[in-house]
């Protein structure tokens, strides 16, 4: 079936004029994939490398990337470093996990149950669409400067996002699949726990995921200003003194922690769902 | 499903579903329209029920009543139980998309047993017997998306059957399948029936299908939906039957021939 756009705007469908389209259906093998995988980073890195040092580009603010990894490896052996990384973690795992388990729970009951979607929806709608970063100043006047609020707004992040998806999740779910379950008679919980949870489970960990990355987002914005220690607060404080090296150090391994977390899911998607084809 | 106050109990040991004046309506953009408009139906204990008629005539939806996943919005349905409420009342067998991919064959097998709260060895034991009894032995550990449509509906089929249900709702579910996988799954149904005199009520746009199946057919008209015919075949093709033997008698021909004229009698009327 062919689509012409004729010169009144209207469409007329055409039978039997199929487009001979040819994909390539076979996807690369895997150490075809990976190889190439691994070249265009290296290659990007070598061009960086070479137009730092031959001066094409102003070393002042493109270091050397052997420069930044030898920072990066120098500064790995002291205590200042990691103490940042392991309060940005921190942050994130506790405004992650603040965020995160509720709204699992009140996305599957919102997929669930028409009375809860009416009654949450519209707060959502409401509230969604306010950048999370701007209840920040809320944030610290309820729960003060310390640790309080920058969970609390990781965590307001977080949640939408997750909430949306798993809501999402469950209303994919095939209604004959549903039906399978009231049609033998299955009690809420086994609807909820064997049916609901699972076939939900692809869109949830999404959720999670794009859940995680925005606390990443978030979480280095908060530190640019609201703090006095993580990786955000290295990244702008290296800014301000001039370490521009320095600066990169913070920005490789903000980089690594969305590698670290990108594995982690992947991880998560393979126990979590055996039952998927792949 | 309401019975009407007052009314004698037409119960008599061979009946297993009585259906009087069954209505249902439903909310199309604000207004409405009759689906299914004074359905009567008796059906008998143990028999095979065949439904058939033009698409849209309501088949689905008879199915989705007797199944509870309905509201009758006027008439009588009556279920009579085969003893006391000890099993459930019935189990139903969907086109596709029954099984669910994140259990195993044998946790989709054993999930109305879950359902009915039998304790995990009981429902073990029992699944492992149906998954034998469909023969997917060697893939009870394996999920949907590595089995065939036909053993996918192999799975539907043993799940229903192993709730011990009195009565089977199956809605055309070998629709999808190839005239092979088709043919060795109704073999394999009669064969499972029969062991286990359980009523069946099952819905196909497949003539053929109806009369190698059924002990009676039931011809719907649609638009609303009504019952036109209901032919019966046991007094034709003697059980245990054979589906190649029975479309190879001499009497399929006549027989289907009779069904397609109201088949097409509804046709003509709609068109
Ligand atoms: N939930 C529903 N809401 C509105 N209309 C429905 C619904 N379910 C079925 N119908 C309509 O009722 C009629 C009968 O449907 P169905 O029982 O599925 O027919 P069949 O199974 O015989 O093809 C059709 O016209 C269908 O569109
Ligand atoms: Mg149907």
């Amino acid at each position: 079936m062919s689509t012409t756009l004729q010169d009144d705007g209207t469409r007329t469908l055409r039978e039997g004029h199929a487009p001979t389209l040819k994909v390539r259906k076979r996807p690369l093998n895997r150490r075809a994939t990976l190889a190439l995988s691994i070249a265009s980073p290296v290659v990007l890195l070598l061009l960086w490398e070479v137009a730092s040092r031959s001066g094409m580009v102003d070393a002042r603010f493109f270091p050397a990337p052997s420069g930044v990894f030898l920072a990066l490896a120098k500064r790995l052996t002291g205590s200042e470093l990691w103490g940042h990384i392991g309060i940005s973690l921190s942050r994130i795992v506790i405004g992650f996990l603040i965020g995160a388990v509720p709204a699992v729970i009140l996305g599957l009951a919102m997929g669930l149950s028409a009375v809860i979607r009416a009654i949450v929806q519209p707060l959502v709608d409401a509230t969604f669409p306010v950048p999370k970063l701007a209840i920040l100043p809320l944030f610290i006047l309820i729960f003060g400067l310390g640790e309080g609020s920058k969970y609390m707004v990781l965590a307001v992040a977080v949640f939408f996002i997750v909430l949306v998806n798993t809501a999402a999740g469950v209303r994919a779910i095939d209604t004959t699949q549903l039906e399978v379950g009231a049609s033998f008679g299955a009690s809420r919980t086994i609807m909820f726990f064997y049916i609901a949870l699972p076939g939900a489970v692809p869109f949830i960990l999404s959720g999670l995921k794009l859940g995680m990355n925005v606390a990443l987002l978030v979480i280095v914005a908060v530190e640019f200003t609201g703090a006095s220690s993580g990786i955000g607060y290295l990244i702008w404080n290296s800014w301000q003194v001039f370490k521009v090296e320095q600066m990169y150090v913070g920005l490789v391994v903000t980089a690594l922690f969305g590698f670290g977390f990108a594995g982690l899911f992947a991880l998560l998607e393979r126990v979590s769902m055996p039952w998927k084809r792949r | 499903m309401s019975a009407i106050p007052g009314s004698p109990p037409r119960a008599s040991s061979d009946v297993k579903v009585d259906i009087r004046g069954l209505e249902v309506e439903f909310q199309m953009r604000g207004s409405k329209f009759k689906a299914l408009d004074g359905i009567d139906l008796t059906i008998r204990r143990g028999e095979f029920l065949v439904i058939v008629g033009p698409s849209g005539c309501g088949k689905t939806t008879l199915l989705r009543v007797l199944a509870g996943l309905e509201e009758a919005s006027g008439g009588d349905v009556r279920i009579f139980d085969d003893d006391n409420g000890q099993r459930p009342e019935s189990a139903m067998v969907f086109q596709e998309h029954g099984v669910f991919p994140w259990m195993t064959v044998r946790e989709n097998i054993a999930f109305g047993l879950k359902a009915s709260g039998m304790p995990r060895k009981a429902r073990r034991d029992i699944a492992d017997e149906y998954i034998e009894r469909v023969g997917l032995t060697p893939f009870a550990k394996a999920y949907p998306h590595q089995l065939s449509g036909g053993m996918r509906q192999r799975v539907s089929v043993a799940r229903a059957f192993a709730t011990d249900a009195q009565m089977l709702l199956m809605d055309e579910p070998f629709a999808a399948l190839d005239e092979q996988t088709k043919l060795v799954l109704q073999e394999l149904l009669l064969r499972i029936w029969q062991e286990t005199s359980k009523t069946v009520l099952y819905v196909t746009h497949s003539l053929d299908e109806a009369l190698v199946l059924g002990d009676r057919i039931v011809v719907m008209s649609g638009r609303p939906g009504a019952v036109k015919d209901v032919i019966d075949v046991a007094a034709v093709f003697q059980r245990p039957r054979k589906v190649a033997e029975v479309r190879s008698d001499e009497r399929y021909g006549s027989m289907f021939g009779r069904i397609w004229g109201q088949l097409r009698q509804e046709d003509e009327a709609a068109s």
